[in-house]
């Protein structure tokens, strides 16, 4: 049994059919990538699993179970951590404030936030000097190094996350993405990832699934990179 | 010199209450983006509650202050409940619209449990005082001061010291993040709505321990809060009761430099003014009041029902007046809130704008009347021609001011309009009157409740009538598009602007003729006529029935007013019946997506082929036929 399945899954936006049809497993462990033009469907998918959308049709299922529908923080606490496009900084708070929210949010007293937050600054070293800096002060490359560890502090079973690259130079981008790697490696963090770039997504994930206009056009193991980088780059271009 | 000490020391000792309302409107608003008019509704109760509590009851004062906290915190809970969770997904303006409804329910109901009487309370803090710099301040007045000092540093701590207050901060800043941080949206709601309540009962119960209040005040205290909210940018809540505190101060200053009655709220009413029109930046907020709604479901003859319903209400209220003239009064009153319902079309129902300043309109065409007919003897129809012309004039200054602000500023700018034309009528030599009392005396053709209820009528077919032409006009059609796309309008040559002021001049015309049509039917009042409850009322009674069908005006104030009235469910002399039916309608009609009750009179487009009431088919045109047919003349 897969961590989390997708099973026939559509989304709308009112009249507007957004994602058609989509089934999809994660598998416990694995990093798996949505790839798929703009407009494609794979923001739709990543936050319809995080509860802010409703499927109008399928049923979506995290260790065996149903997710509560439209239940987000319920669907948060259950261990399904959701970076989405823009990163979703609190940027009017502290650095620390943001990470303290999460663990608050996860039921945390004090003492635990503070133990869950020394345990993944080892993950982040270049954000304990950041504390009590305002995060919308920070660069993108920290502020993005900031929200993967405030959705990592809760021991999250899955991370969805959205474009993590998104915005920034070439070499945080390769930060980022070792970063995801290690946690992957070293937590066993199991990862749904949407990226436009299909190289560096094909060199991370273990699998992908391609979307084109809303409904699923391939999904394989990315075994062997070039080929796969080259069969993707087909439907996305 | 002393005499503007003593005025600055009692001002601010006044102002402690102004502060604790400033304080828990910004924190509601902070939290939801939601402007909470019922906070006024529950102070009002806290004061009521603790007058009852310790002057009829004897209890000793603390404990009827906890009991007075206490329920006031249910209420508060069980509102949250009403708005928030009954319409989660509605805007916050939406939101805001039902808020105002509670506060209606709220102040209706009190009004016939406590009635309008000045109420007094035992006060909190033992009589006497100390003297500060030469001036007595009250124990009761320190008090209320050092316990508004208080409750900002203890709001200040809870946000930020607490792992509560900052899950409440990170909501402030944005919900959808935090709900995936794994906090749940209601809980923080729920915990938020109940400090704040708690607070409102408290505000209330150091209102009543300051002297003698009544009812009808505390829309005028929480218009007072909103401004002083406005110093902190709806965003600060040490500002907000700095805020509160100055404005105390303003009030009492300009109240012994001028020594007239209203120059205080002439101060509050610039102070508003230079607030709204310096600051550029505002917490984003929905400030969109339209809302689609759908065709009704095809098949469905609820409208046609509705519409048959329609006509025969009016036909019975003229069948009652033709039979016994005390039904006049009642068609009358009818007519009036519907002619006043009329000047929220354009405004609200075409181009999306509020205004809780109604009353202040309908004043300047009543003392417009009062000056032209009996004080310069001009011809009936002359003084009425004025009051179209200065009601229009007024209109547009008040459009003028609005135009480019969102909700809660122009609630607040066309509030503080209202208090000001009201207190101003006390004193000003604009008009020929001694402290505002006014008398107009129908001409001998209009003074039977029945004649009275033609000559309206009258004048209300004319008016749906130039609105109706004007919707179907190039301006009109243009107009209807800037709720939802300014752009587009401006690209077809008119400007959005000119619309919005426009809108707001019809509106006040008609709002005018409103106040005029109403001290024909009273004949001698004074300013406390037009105070600002009645503004709120005609907003109320012209939402209900719908601002954009021209259906809207004549459902709202039937239903509202007529209905009850027939089922005998009416207290003689006010409308708390009314108001309590409107507030819950307006309540339930904000989760709906319908124009107010018109919403159901609306036809589906499926059947307008068909051409069952209207001859070309089209809506307008249905709206005509029913109008001709409804007529009362
Ligand atoms: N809030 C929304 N309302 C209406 N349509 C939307 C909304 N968000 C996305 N869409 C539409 O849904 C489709 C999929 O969008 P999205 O999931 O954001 O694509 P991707 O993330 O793959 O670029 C697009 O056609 C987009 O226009
Ligand atoms: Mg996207």
């Amino acid at each position: 049994m897969a961590l989390l399945e997708l099973d026939q899954v559509s989304f709308n936006y009112g009249p507007i059919t957004a994602v058609r049809d989509l089934s999809l497993d994660v598998e416990e462990g694995k990093i798996v990538a949505l790839l798929g033009r703009n407009g494609a469907g794979k923001s739709t998918t990543l936050s319809g699993i995080a509860g802010l959308l409703k499927p109008r049709t399928g049923r979506i299922s995290f260790e065996g179970n149903p997710l509560p529908r439209s239940q987000v923080s319920r669907v948060a606490r259950m261990g399904v951590a959701y970076v989405p496009e823009g990163r979703g900084v609190l940027g009017g708070l502290t650095v620390e404030e943001n990470l303290n929210a999460a663990a608050f949010g996860h039921g945390l007293d004090r003492r635990e936030a503070r133990i869950e937050i020394d345990r993944v600054l080892e993950h982040f070293p270049a954000i304990s000097s950041r504390m009590n800096q305002r995060a919308g002060t920070m660069s993108g490359g920290e502020q993005q190094m900031m929200v993967l560890m405030r959705a990592t502090l809760t021991r999250p079973r899955l991370l969805l996350v959205d474009e993590p690259g998104l915005g920034l130079a070439p070499i945080i981008v390769r930060a980022v993405y070792d970063q995801l790697i290690e946690l992957n490696r070293d937590e066993g963090l199991s990862v749904l990832l949407v990226e436009q770039y299909v190289e560096l997504a094909v060199e991370t994930a273990d699998q992908v699934y391609v979307l084109q206009k809303g409904e699923l056009v391939h999904s394989g193991p990315c075994s062997d990179v070039e080929a796969t980088t080259d069969l993707v780059a087909t439907y996305v271009g | 010199m002393d005499l503007y000490i003593a005025a600055i020391v009692s001002g601010a000792a006044v102002g402690g209450t102004y502060a604790l309302m400033a304080v828990g409107i910004t924190h509601v608003f902070n939290v939801t983006r939601v402007l909470n008019f019922a906070h006024a509704g529950l102070v009002l109760w806290g004061a009521n509650i603790y007058a009852s509590l310790t002057f009829e009851r004897e209890w000793p004062v603390v404990l009827a202050a906890l009991a007075a906290i206490a329920v006031v915190t249910l209420m508060g809970l069980v509102s949250e409940v009403l708005v928030f969770r009954f319409a989660e997904r509605a805007t916050p303006v939406k939101k805001a619209i039902m808020t105002f409804g509670l506060l209606m329910v709220m102040l209706a109901v009190a009004v016939r449990i406590y009635g309008q009487e000045p109420r007094a309370a035992i006060s909190l803090m033992p009589r006497g005082g100390f003297d500060f710099i030469g001036t007595r301040v009250s124990w009761q007045q320190g008090t209320n001061l050092l316990l508004a000092a208080l409750v900002v540093g203890g709001m200040g701590m809870f946000l930020q010291s607490t792992r509560r207050g900052l899950l409440t901060r990170a909501m402030a800043e944005d919900e959808t993040v935090t709900q995936l941080l794994g906090v749940s949206r209601s809980s923080v709601a729920r915990l938020n709505w109940a400090i704040a309540s708690a607070l409102a009962g408290l505000t209330g119960v150091l209102i009543a321990s300051l002297g003698v209040f009544f009812t009808g005040q505390f829309v005028f205290l929480f218009f007072v809060g909103l401004t002083a909210s406005l110093v902190g940018g709806l965003r600060s809540l040490g500002l907000a009761a700095l805020g509160g505190i100055a404005i105390g101060v303003i009030q009492n200053v300009t109240t012994v430099a001028w020594s007239a009655i209203g120059a205080g709220q002439v101060a509050i009413f610039v102070a508003v003014v230079a607030l709204v029109l310096l600051r550029r930046k505002w917490p984003d907020e929905v400030s969109n009041l339209a809302w689609s709604k759908p065709e009704a479901e095809d098949g469905s003859r609820a409208w046609l029902v509705g519409r048959v319903a329609l006509v025969l209400g009016w036909g019975a209220l003229i069948l009652a007046i033709i039979n016994d003239d005390i039904w006049g009064t009642t068609g009358v009153t009818v007519l009036i809130y519907t002619l006043v319902a009329y000047s929220f079309v354009p405004l609200t129902g075409w181009t999306g704008q509020i205004s809780l300043g109604h009353g202040g309109l309908m004043a300047v065409g009543a003392y417009t009347l009062g000056e032209a007919y009996i004080y310069h003897e001009l011809p009936f129809g002359v003084a009425i021609l004025a009051v179209v012309v200065v009601g229009a004039f007024v209109g547009t200054l008040l459009g003028l001011l609005t135009f480019r602000l969102g909700f809660v500023q122009t609630a607040v700018v066309t509030l503080s309009f209202a208090s000001v034309v009201v207190s101003w009528l006390l004193f000003t030599s604009l008009t020929h009157t001694t402290a505002g009392r006014l008398a107009v005396f129908a001409p001998g053709y209009l003074d039977t409740g029945r004649s009275l209820f033609v000559g309206i009528g009258v004048v209300t077919i004319v008016v749906a009538g130039v609105l109706w032409s004007l919707r179907n006009s190039h301006w009109g059609t243009v107009t209807l598009a800037i709720r939802t796309n300014a752009d587009m309008v401006r690209h077809f040559g008119v400007s959005p602007v000119r619309a919005r002021v426009g809108a707001f001049a019809i509106s006040g015309a008609i709002a005018g003729l409103g106040g005029a049509a109403l001290i024909l039917l009273i004949s001698i009042t004074g300013p406390a006529t037009f105070g600002l409850t009645l503004s709120l009322t005609v907003l109320l009674y012209a939402v209900v029935g719908g601002t954009e069908s021209l259906l809207g005006p004549l459902t709202g104030s039937l239903v509202l007013i007529a209905l009850p009235k027939a089922l005998d469910l009416t207290q003689s002399g006010n409308t708390t019946t009314s108001d309590i039916i409107a507030g819950v309608a307006i309540i339930y009609l904000m989760t709906t997506r319908w124009d107010g009750l018109s919403g159901i009179l609306k036809r589906p487009a499926s059947s307008k082929a068909r051409g069952l009431l209207g001859s070309r088919g089209g809506v307008a045109d249905a709206d005509a036929t029913e109008m001709a047919s409804t007529s009362p003349a």
